[in-house]
């Protein structure tokens, strides 16, 4: 699943507006390196609980918890955890790419950007999140 | 016959000795149709009541209720039929009896029995697969045996859960009631509960309940719990906790208070937690009470219970072991004092890269008063750097904990904490201090740290710093003396130190570093002199270099100054093949070092490039620009071609340079 990863991250990077517009977005800082790094390696964990529907993709570029009964009661304190540190991550990855490119303000709008092209490249089957209602792809 | 709206019976009692009075009147062979506007038994109220006596014993009758109400339930057109009923000797026998009109029970069999002279009932219900008996005798004695009652249509019956939510088990007990004094026996086995997204829910439950409770004449309650979760799961988000609780109290309840005279818990990493309490339920406080714990195992709470909720990103992030015993106790409806005892505690952080333990020690706290805490720190270690035992004492008030100045030996030398202390405010801690090290030798901190061994010494002196969990700022200047001279940092500045991307931003200075132990140490060739560096906006993200204008010219003053070949061609080496290729044409084969005037170079970082300029500014990219202005005879000036490099190819070029460096280089 790792290829899929790498790809949502550059695909999201390349596609972004702020992209279009300045031509040239930095997004290899060893800060989103690091955060990159993270975020694929806790790739493995979540690809399966994406799949279940355990998990799915929110409109603000982070995961929920959308049904932990997919998931054995005795790794749901996990699944929670994980999740928590996969959303930190994010937050952190949004702001990193805005501080990288020396503009803090456009955090917002790159993590507006990532939250749509996570969906878009979501592969059928996960779930995601419309006008407030889990909807599977 | 009619009763009144407002007519109130006293339960079923009541509403046996109504029977009785009613059907005394009437003759035994004659069918029978009583009509009751209303029966109010307290917590059940029947309205439009119409019961039905067949006219010859053994035939079917029943009872009509146009509105049965049970606490906040309400059933409309509700129907009892009997498929044989019979009065006989003031004994009314229900067999065979269905009810319609109340969802989950509907397919309830009763069967029941009530004898009019002795007030007594006693009655079956088969239904959700088990069985209910009750029995009946007077206006005392009340006995409710309960037989493998599955849960989920018993919650159905009793209330809705919300939509998604399911529930499900066994029953098995009983309830008694004698009196005033009320007995319950339950065991609940195989159950399972869920909310809708499964984040309350639990799985393979088993559990006793024996509790015993007595209506005393004033109004109040005195009451007993035992309760025992043998196995199971439940996960209660954040939380995962498994079977093995044990639950025993004893108390009262009356005027708003709930009591709880003595109460014990224990369960897995917990031997024991003792208590008393008085609750105020209508203002949600504890109004007094005590509580002690021990036998606390921190490697299976901590995790369990306190990361989950402060950092649940961090959980598989932090390690704790040991143990801790502790008391807390309230007043006047606030905690007005607690105190841990930490018994060869430890924690540490992303394996070993922070670890701190064993810690013994012990922290009181009182309301408006001064407490002092003292612990021992047995091991503190960060990255490879460990320091030796020390103690700290700290001076703890309601939101403040200050610590005395305390000693770190590290090394040959110590970290002195002048001041140090915490104050919650805002719903957060935060720590500010000062701090200084007596000299630690250079050496033995590169040494430690696996880093090129230094000549020189460490001394820190920070007069003021501030700490959050997301941050670490230094008001005033590390120094750190080195090769004859010193690098100081200021507005040094460390975000999300313990997180992901840690994050360090810091002005740095350094003057009159002596070169020629510089370069030995990195076995870079050999330079005679002394340079000054700058690094003025340093911006480091994960500890590696993101942003920084540096700039290093050779110190003021009259000095010898001679630069090695081996050390021109590490310089030049860094431009790159092309480079190396033009100076090789040119004298440097010739001679083992070469005289110089100056040296100056700059790097400005941004984006993983480093614009470089030397000793005559900046200009266009690829213009050549002289890092080495020669001197002297011979004399050489070293060139930069390309203005523009790769960081990390600069990096990976300057760690060739000084690996190759490590071999034996005739000059």
């Amino acid at each position: 699943m790792k290829p899929i990863f790498t790809a949502f991250v550059i695909a999201a990077c390349l596609m972004s507006p702020v992209v279009q517009a300045q031509g040239n977005l930095e997004i290899n800082t060893p800060g989103i390196s690091a955060i990159k790094s993270s975020m694929q390696s806790r790739h493995a964990q979540l690809a399966p609980l994406y799949a279940s529907g355990a998990v799915g993709l929110t409109a603000q570029g982070t995961l929920a918890v959308r049904d932990a009964k997919a998931v054995p009661l005795a790794q749901r304190a996990s699944l929670n955890a994980l999740v928590a540190a996969e959303n930190a991550d994010r937050t952190k990855l949004y702001k990193e790419i805005a501080n990288a490119n020396g503009h803090p303000e456009w955090a917002s709008q790159v993590q507006k950007t990532f939250a749509q092209r996570w969906i878009d490249k979501a592969p059928s089957g996960w779930y995601i999140e419309q006008g407030g209602n889990w909807k599977q792809k | 016959m009619k009763f009144g709206r407002n007519a109130h019976l006293s339960g079923l009692a009541g509403f046996v000795v109504f029977l009785s009075i009613a059907v005394w009147t009437v003759p035994a062979l004659a069918s029978l149709a009583i009509k009751l506007a209303e029966l109010d038994t307290g917590d059940v109220v029947l309205q439009q009541v119409e019961l039905t006596l067949p006219a010859q014993d053994g035939r079917s009758g029943g009872v009509k209720i146009g509105r049965l109400k049970f606490g906040e339930h309400v059933w409309t057109s509700v129907a009892l039929h009997c498929d044989q009923m019979r009065l006989a000797d003031g004994v009314l026998q229900c067999r065979g009896g269905q009810l319609r009109g109340i969802e989950g029970l509907e397919s309830a069999k009763l069967t029941f029995a009530v004898d009019m002279a002795r007030q007594s009932l006693t009655g079956e219900v088969v239904v959700a697969g088990g069985v209910v008996a009750v029995r009946q005798s007077g206006k005392h004695r009340l006995t409710i045996d309960i037989g493998s009652l599955r849960m989920a249509p018993l919650v159905d019956l009793i209330g809705r859960l919300p939509v998604g939510a399911q529930v499900s088990g066994l029953l098995n007990g009983q309830v008694e009631r004698l009196g005033r004094r009320w007995s319950v026996r339950l065991n609940a086995s195989e159950m399972a509960f869920s909310d809708e997204t499964g984040m309350r829910a639990a799985e393979g439950l088993a559990l006793d309940v024996n509790a015993r409770a007595e209506m005393l004449p004033d109004a109040n309650v005195r009451w007993q719990l035992k309760s025992n979760w043998t196995s199971g799961d439940v996960f209660w988000n954040p939380v995962l906790l498994s079977g093995g609780w044990k639950f025993d109290a004893t108390g009262g309840f009356g005027n708003g208070l709930l009591r709880i005279a003595s109460a014990n818990l224990s369960g897995p990493g917990l031997d024991k937690v003792e208590g008393s309490a008085e609750f105020d339920l209508a203002r949600r406080t504890v109004t007094s009470g005590e509580l002690a714990f021990n036998g606390a195992e921190l490697a299976l709470l901590v995790p369990q219970f306190v990361l989950p909720l402060l950092v649940p990103e961090q959980v598989e992030r932090w390690q704790v072991a040991g143990g801790a015993s502790g008391h807390l106790s309230w007043d006047d409806g606030m905690l007005q004092a607690a105190n841990l005892e930490l018994a060869d505690v430890g924690f540490s952080y992303l394996g070993q890269r922070f670890r701190v333990g064993p810690i013994r020690g012990e922290l009181p706290w009182r309301r408006g008063a001064a407490t002092r805490w003292s612990i021992e720190v047995d091991g503190l270690r960060w990255q490879s750097l460990s320091f030796a035992p020390f103690t700290l004492v700290a001076d703890a008030t309601e939101r403040r904990v200050a610590l005395r100045p305390a000693r770190l030996p590290l090394l040959d030398g110590a970290l002195v904490i002048d001041a140090l202390s915490f104050e919650h405010a805002g719903a957060r801690w935060q720590g500010s201090g000062s701090l200084y090290a007596e000299p630690i030798s250079l050496m033995a901190l590169t040494d430690a740290l696996s880093l090129p061994s230094m000549q020189g010494t460490v001394s820190i002196a920070v007069p003021g710093f501030s700490v959050t969990p997301e941050h670490i700022g230094l008001d005033g200047t590390l120094v750190i003396s080195v090769f004859d001279g010193y690098v100081q940092a200021t507005r040094l500045s460390v975000a999300d130190p313990f997180g992901l991307l840690p994050r360090l931003t810091a002005d740095v200075s350094a003057e009159h570093l002596d070169l020629a132990q510089l370069t030995q140490t990195f076995s870079f060739g050999s330079v005679s002199g002394f340079i000054d560096a700058n690094v003025d906006d340093l911006v480091m993200a994960r500890w590696k270099p993101v942003r920084f204008d540096a700039n290093v010219r050779s110190s003021a003053g009259d000095y010898e100054r001679r630069i090695s070949q081996r050390a021109v061609e590490n310089i030049t080496a860094l431009g790159g093949a092309g480079a190396m290729a033009a100076i090789q044409r040119s004298v440097l084969g010739l001679f083992s070092d070469f005289g110089y005037r100056e040296i100056g170079l700059s790097c400005q970082l941004r984006g993983n490039v480093c614009q470089m300029a030397g000793l005559d500014g900046a200009g266009a990219d690829d213009v050549p620009f002289k890092l080495v202005a020669g001197g002297g005879i011979p004399a050489l000036d070293v060139i930069g071609y390309n203005r523009r490099v790769d960081w990390a190819e600069l990096i990976e070029r300057l760690q060739r340079a000084i690996a190759d460096g490590a071999e034996p280089i005739v000059n």
